[in-house]
């Protein structure tokens, strides 16, 4: 390997071989000449410097201060049914058509969809709580009765 | 024994414990990931500011999600698939226009801003040239696969594991990016290519 061959190969080679450390060509080339030695070790020292630069970049806040607002932020994340907010907001419609679901399950006394419900008894009728949300598309609902679980695809 | 090695070797059992509820295990996996999570926010947003907010969702997350860990890779090759996405979503919530408006109004108001961020230190400084390289010139696959490789030691397989990319996909983006970044260093030292072409 000569010393054009050995410099192009050096903008790409891995830093083991660079540092002469890989049984390669490039690194019997780099024992035996100086000049592209030369430009190896700096290549090399540069590259060291930008890491080293890098690490040493630190966050704005401590650690202990940035677990205390992780802290916090999850927990209000949390919030109802432990969904994010945009999905809390999506099961909005979803509990008034649970409502209506639970209505017709539980509430209208066994009437069939399109037979005349009682509005006395629909207006005195809870609304079925949701117990667990499955994803975009699922949600479980329990209602007053124990033998009744409501599962809502939407 | 690279940070990594050693993140590794510090949190694995702790993981475990945290993932069966273990609130203090789990503090204990935060704490020392913190920088390390830190740092690869800096490279793959190239702005400290960013950097603070992704680390800070990657926290949240992490002490939601640590149960989705299934030990099929190391620990650390996991959080830093964590963390690649909240810095995808940090970017795809807020463009960089909103950003810098609100970082201006931010300054122009407040007199006691003091951001004169490390990175933006490490612009003024002897490696500029080369983060400033790393940070402009690169494309975001080259810069993250020569950051992991060359400045942080991880092996292109674990890269193609974490980038869920094929290796050669990872050293041809490597050998790109070495190509760009030491180009870059012998321009600022001519005196090195003299010899060669005199």
């Amino acid at each position: 390997m000569n010393c054009t061959e050995a410099r192009d190969r050096l903008l790409e080679a891995d830093l083991a071989e660079i540092q002469g450390e890989a049984d390669t060509d490039l690194s019997l080339h780099l024992l035996g000449c100086a000049a592209c030695r030369a430009v190896a070790e700096r290549l090399s020292a540069e590259e060291r410097s930008l890491a080293a630069a890098l690490d040493a970049v630190r966050p704005r806040l401590g650690v202990e201060e940035a677990l205390t607002r992780a802290e916090a932020e999850s927990a209000s994340r949390r919030g109802v049914l432990t969904l994010p907010l945009r999905k809390a907001w999506s099961l909005v419609p979803l509990a008034a058509a649970a409502a209506v679901a639970g209505i017709l399950v539980t509430g209208n006394g066994g009437q069939l969809p399109g037979e005349p419900i009682d509005v006395a008894a629909v207006s005195e009728t809870p609304v079925p709580t949701v117990v667990e949300s499955t994803g975009q598309s699922v949600a479980v609902f329990e209602t007053e009765n124990p033998d009744i679980v409501v599962v809502w695809t939407f | 024994m690279s940070e990594i090695q050693r993140i590794n070797e510090a949190v694995t059992p702790l993981v475990k414990k945290a993932q069966a509820g273990d609130q203090q295990a789990l503090s204990e996996v935060l704490r020392r990931s913190y920088q390390q999570i830190h740092r690869w926010a800096i490279s793959l947003t190239g702005d400290a500011d960013d950097a603070d907010d992704v680390t800070q969702n990657v926290l949240i997350l992490l002490s939601r999600r640590i149960g989705q860990y299934r030990e099929r890779s190391r620990f650390t090759t996991w959080l830093y698939r964590v963390t690649r996405n909240a810095a995808g979503d940090h970017f795809r919530r807020a463009s960089r226009r909103e950003r810098a408006a609100k970082r201006s109004t931010e300054e122009a108001g407040d007199a006691s801003y003091q951001r004169g961020t490390q990175l933006d230190e490490l612009h003024a400084s002897d490696v500029a040239d080369l983060v400033r390289t790393l940070f402009v010139e690169l494309p975001d696959r080259q810069r993250e696969v020569f950051d992991l490789v060359d400045l942080q030691d991880w092996s292109p397989v674990e890269v193609s594991q974490a980038l869920n990319m094929k290796p050669v996909t990872v050293r041809a983006h490597l050998h790109r990016a070495r190509r760009t970044m030491r180009k870059r260093i012998l321009e600022r030292h001519p005196e090195l290519m003299e010899e060669l072409s005199s």
